[in-house]
């Protein structure tokens, strides 16, 4: 078993669903409050990685991560590292591959959040901390549960956009579905079924899960 | 009391004047739906940040929004909170957790308190967000049909208990639909139409039928007549009204020797010119003060029923219509159907 890559993995995909939040959050939210008719442009931009085939993601994020181009240089002068083909631009990646992952339920939730809630509590003393917690949280969770749980899934079943960039470097950027694809290049099936069988495995419990959670959490909002 | 609003939504716009003397405590606010009123609502509970609010009602300044809470359709109980969290949250930030109980047992909620806020009927809903209003402590409060989906009686109830729990600490804005509620409480009103004022003044200058254009709009035609709770037995009040008996089938907690007012709306009234033995209802008698057009088939007969006011309606094509001239002693029959308040 390759426990390297499966940890790789895990590691990439925590990390990526962490600050997909701290980014998908506060975008979301300005969206479902954002009323222009550039909305569509932004919302398209968000959702591309959706359509397009990960190649082509990963193929520009190449260009983007080599030393020569401004992010690549500017990556360079601030670690002193290059960085394609390293976990980083692996992390940096998944994080833009994953977005419309992260951001159409927590969008979907924050739609549906009227903002007569936080303008009731707000009329009736609530300080900010409060309206929060008590409020705005439980109203989001969720979301927030789905869309951890999507972009978190995503990121461990991505292949295309690692292959494109990160290579093959074991514990640097050999993940699980790279794993795979490498025993099954040197016709090593044995090897191959096992990671198979876990990521199927592990994806569907985790699909389950995040379904399951939604029948049952899903709070009613028919208190108007 | 004065105040000024400003709005606009979409295509509707908002140009609200209030007035009232100084002591109005309750404030009443009729119109037509979609005439503004939950708009003009809004805009003082702050919730619209574009509206303008100008205005003073005593020392509240109405500009700030603070201390003001609105209680309407648009302030949703808190949906992750079962009802007494709702209630102890609002209370523990406006430092009012000693007054739940008794204003738990004013909004009659003690029988809600575990229950999730999803399995809450309409009234009850109403009840619970009364309290969780109360629990705020506002110096403003802003009723916008909140008494609709309760039954009269339970109404008519808390209205009473709120009057004297918010005393002079707490003026009242309230919207209904319900001219009963408006008269139990307030003693100024105001007619909102397409997001302007139409009348505004004391009630008793508003239902007065000398305003019969304003009438037939917004206001129905309805008399207060003052009276004396005389007795009061199985669900029939008898009150005395110029001397007369009236036997009013509504059950009203007022002592026996209180003051109570009798709503009386124009149309209940049947008039006479001459006493009618056979009719086995009540009777107030009076003279004709005035007449005139009420509308295309209808008069309005303004009777003086020993010093109060009475308006009646008849049918202007009725060739009995002619008996009727000023000064002209008549006998207004009506069933005891009506509201006590």
């Amino acid at each position: 078993m390759e426990f390297p890559a499966i940890w790789l993995t895990l590691k990439l995909a925590g990390l990526s669903t962490l600050l997909l939040m701290l980014v998908a959050i506060p975008v979301s939210w300005w969206l479902s409050r954002w009323n222009s008719r550039f909305k569509a442009v932004v919302q398209a931009c968000v959702a591309l990685p959706l359509v397009l085939p990960p190649t082509v993601l990963g193929f520009y994020l190449l260009l983007a991560f080599a030393p020569d181009s401004m992010v690549g240089e500017l990556w360079l002068t601030m670690t002193g590292e290059r960085l394609a083909f390293t976990f980083e631009a692996l992390v940096l990646g998944s994080v833009i591959y994953s977005f419309p992952f992260a951001v159409q339920p927590l969008y979907a939730s924050f739609c549906q959040f009227h903002p007569h809630y936080l303008q009731t509590a707000k009329m009736l003393n609530l300080p900010w901390s409060a309206r929060l917690a008590k409020v705005w949280l439980p109203a989001i969770k969720p979301g927030l549960l789905i869309a951890a749980g999507l972009s978190f899934a995503h990121t461990v079943g991505e292949f295309g956009v690692v292959l494109m960039i990160g290579g093959n470097i074991p514990g640097q950027t050999r993940v699980v579905s790279i794993a795979l694809f490498d025993h099954v290049e040197s016709l090593n099936y044995g090897s191959a079924h096992q990671l198979a069988a876990t990521l199927l495995i592990f994806s569907l419990c985790l699909l389950m899960a995040l379904y399951w959670l939604q029948g049952r959490r899903r709070l009613k909002w028919n208190v108007m | 009391m004065e105040c000024h609003v400003r709005g606009q939504a979409g295509e509707f716009y908002l140009d609200v004047v209030l007035s009232a003397t100084a002591e109005c405590a309750w404030f009443g606010l009729v119109g037509h739906s979609g005439a503004g009123k939950s708009t003009l609502l809004q805009a003082l509970a702050g919730f619209d940040p574009s509206a303008k609010v100008q205005g003073q009602w005593q020392d509240i300044d109405l500009s700030s929004a603070r201390n003001t809470v609105l209680v309407s359709a648009q302030t949703p109980l808190f949906p992750a909170l079962n009802v007494a969290d709702n209630l102890e949250l609002v209370a523990r930030y406006n430092q009012q957790l000693t007054n739940i109980a008794a204003i738990v047992a004013l909004c009659e909620c003690e029988a809600l308190l575990l229950r999730h806020t999803t399995e809450l009927s309409g009234g009850e809903l109403q009840r619970v967000k009364l309290a969780r209003a109360l629990l705020a402590n506002p110096r403003l409060l802003l009723l916008d049909e909140s008494f609709g989906a309760m039954d009269r009686a339970l109404r008519f109830r808390i209205l009473k208990k709120l009057r004297v729990f918010l005393g002079q600490h707490t003026r009242v804005l309230m919207v209904s639909h319900d001219i009963n509620e408006i008269i139990l409480c307030c003693d100024h009103l105001a007619v909102i139409e397409n997001g302007g004022t139409v009348a505004c003044g004391a009630l008793s200058e508003l239902l007065n039928p000398e305003h019969s254009d304003l009438s037939t709009t917004v206001l129905p035609l309805i008399s207060v007549l003052q009276g004396v709770m005389w007795e009061n037995k199985g669900g029939v009040s008898r009150v005395l009204i110029d001397q007369t008996d009236v036997r009013v089938s509504d059950e009203s907690d007022a002592q026996s020797g209180s003051p109570i007012r009798l709503l009386l709306p124009a149309e209940a009234i049947t008039l006479a010119t001459e006493q009618c033995e056979a009719l086995q209802t009540n009777c107030l008698k009076g003279r004709v003060m005035a007449l005139r057009a009420y509308s295309a088939t209808q008069n309005v007969v303004i009777i003086d029923c020993g010093g109060q006011r009475l308006s009646a309606l008849v049918d202007n094509y009725n060739p009995q219509c002619e008996l009727l001239s000023v000064g002209r002693r008549v006998w207004a029959y009506f069933s005891g159907q009506q509201t006590l308040v």
